[in-house]
């Protein structure tokens, strides 16, 4: 399953980094999906090399997480690795998301370790009301997709009426009862798979088909 | 698992090579750092055992610029050939999005190629996914030593649904640019829908 963030969740995450980067007097935070991705960053991230610390972070959150089945544990939910100067706290929010926050002697474990954890709590329902945006906009995406199967729009159809329609379409799905969408989040929903269709088309292909050919040459 | 991050206006993209040990993904890989230009990779990380064995993955990053204003990246992943780093290989296959098969052409390594492929379809499943539902493709390697299988020998062990093939000599660069152009292509194809 993809990752897709939009612009309204990434500022929450980032925020709640923000606080987390003073409030703990780390060094700098990495917030890396599973895979390897990283999704981002805050602090001190140029003494780094952020997409090689993301790739090491996953391979070696799943290398342990590998260990702990083995002795049949479900996962570790906190790495920790001692350095001389600096130190690294690895920790997992959602089950998919790996946090990692590097420090020094400026501050101490224990701060650490108390501030991760009601950041962890806040991003747990960041991610899980992200993860559900995203779902429903692909069953909205696929709902559309087969309702056009079984219509064919006509040849001279302007390219906005699927949208309008898939507005129509989500302001039904929403679901006030968890109140966790509210009108102005919808309509930036459907404007970013308005987006999507636009900048995700043909044209994006081509130049990408284009860009893949100048670049891996001989 | 491709990322997208509207915000940031980012696309990266997994692409796992796979095969028996020995066979050249490590090298696909050193070819590829070797010619990118500076500008558009990253380091190249080999977690390798003293013989220059992968221990568990190689990691080169590959940036393609911006595309309609989107940053778009590859993160191009190797996994430990040799049998018994089966627990290694699973791991690096979570959140893939494409793969490429690399199999070694020599006649002796007829029965390592095959075992090889059924780990991935197998190791796929244990992570959530099917071989049909991935874009693939499979490389042919080592194409200019003397004792190697027929082209048709190879489709028939390992391609008999027919998908894109490339003969390469990865060594020397032969068929490695080609191999990734495809399945970058069809990646990129199957995110657009």
């Amino acid at each position: 399953m993809s990752l897709v963030l939009y612009e309204k969740e990434f500022k929450e995450i980032n925020e709640c980094l923000n606080n987390l980067l003073l409030g703990a007097k780390a060094k700098s935070i990495f917030l890396v999906d599973k895979s390897g991705q990283l999704i981002t960053n805050i602090g001190d991230t140029v003494s780094f090399d952020s997409i090689a610390l993301a790739s090491l972070t996953a391979g070696n959150f799943a290398a342990t997480s590998a260990l702990a089945q083995l002795m049949g544990q479900n996962e570790f939910s906190l790495l920790f690795h001692q350095g001389e100067k600096e130190n690294i706290h690895i920790s997992v929010v959602e089950s998919r998301i790996i946090l990692v926050v590097i420090f020094d002697d400026r501050t101490s474990l224990g701060l650490i370790r108390l501030r991760v954890k009601t950041a962890i709590s806040v991003l747990s329902e960041i991610f899980k009301r992200l993860f559900v945006k995203v779902k429903k906009e692909k069953e909205l995406i696929k709902s559309m997709s087969k309702k056009e199967e079984s219509h064919p729009k006509p040849e001279m159809q302007t390219p906005s009426k699927p949208l309008e329609a898939l507005s129509e379409k989500q302001d039904s799905t929403k679901d006030n009862s968890q109140g966790t969408q509210t009108e102005p989040e919808i309509q930036e929903s459907n404007n970013k798979t308005s987006e999507q269709s636009d900048r995700f088309g043909e044209d994006f292909q081509q130049k990408a088909a284009n860009k893949i050919d100048n670049l891996f040459m001989d | 698992m491709s990322f997208i991050n509207y915000s940031t206006r980012e696309i990266n993209l997994k692409l796992v090579y796979y095969g028996p040990g020995l066979g050249g993904k490590t090298t696909n890989l050193i070819y590829i750092y070797n010619k990118v230009t500076a500008n558009n990779k990253g380091k190249m990380i080999s977690l390798a055992t003293e013989s220059e064995r992968t221990l568990f993955f190689d990691f080169l990053p590959l940036d393609l610029g911006e595309i309609k204003g989107y940053k778009t990246r590859f993160h191009l992943y190797t996994v430990p050939g040799q049998v018994f780093y089966n627990a290694s290989r699973k791991l690096i296959l979570r959140g893939v999005d494409g793969l490429i098969f690399v199999a070694d052409s020599q006649i002796q390594l007829r029965e390592a190629n095959i075992d090889s492929f059924k780990n991935m379809k197998e190791n796929l499943i244990e992570q959530g996914y099917r071989l049909p539902e991935i874009p693939y493709v499979i490389q042919y390697n080592k194409r200019d030593l003397s004792n190697i299988l027929t082209i048709e020998q190879l489709d028939q062990d390992l391609n008999p649904g027919g998908i894109k093939t490339f003969e390469a000599v990865a060594l020397s660069g032969i068929g490695v640019f080609d191999t990734l152009k495809c399945i970058s292509k069809m990646v990129l194809n199957k995110l657009m829908g």
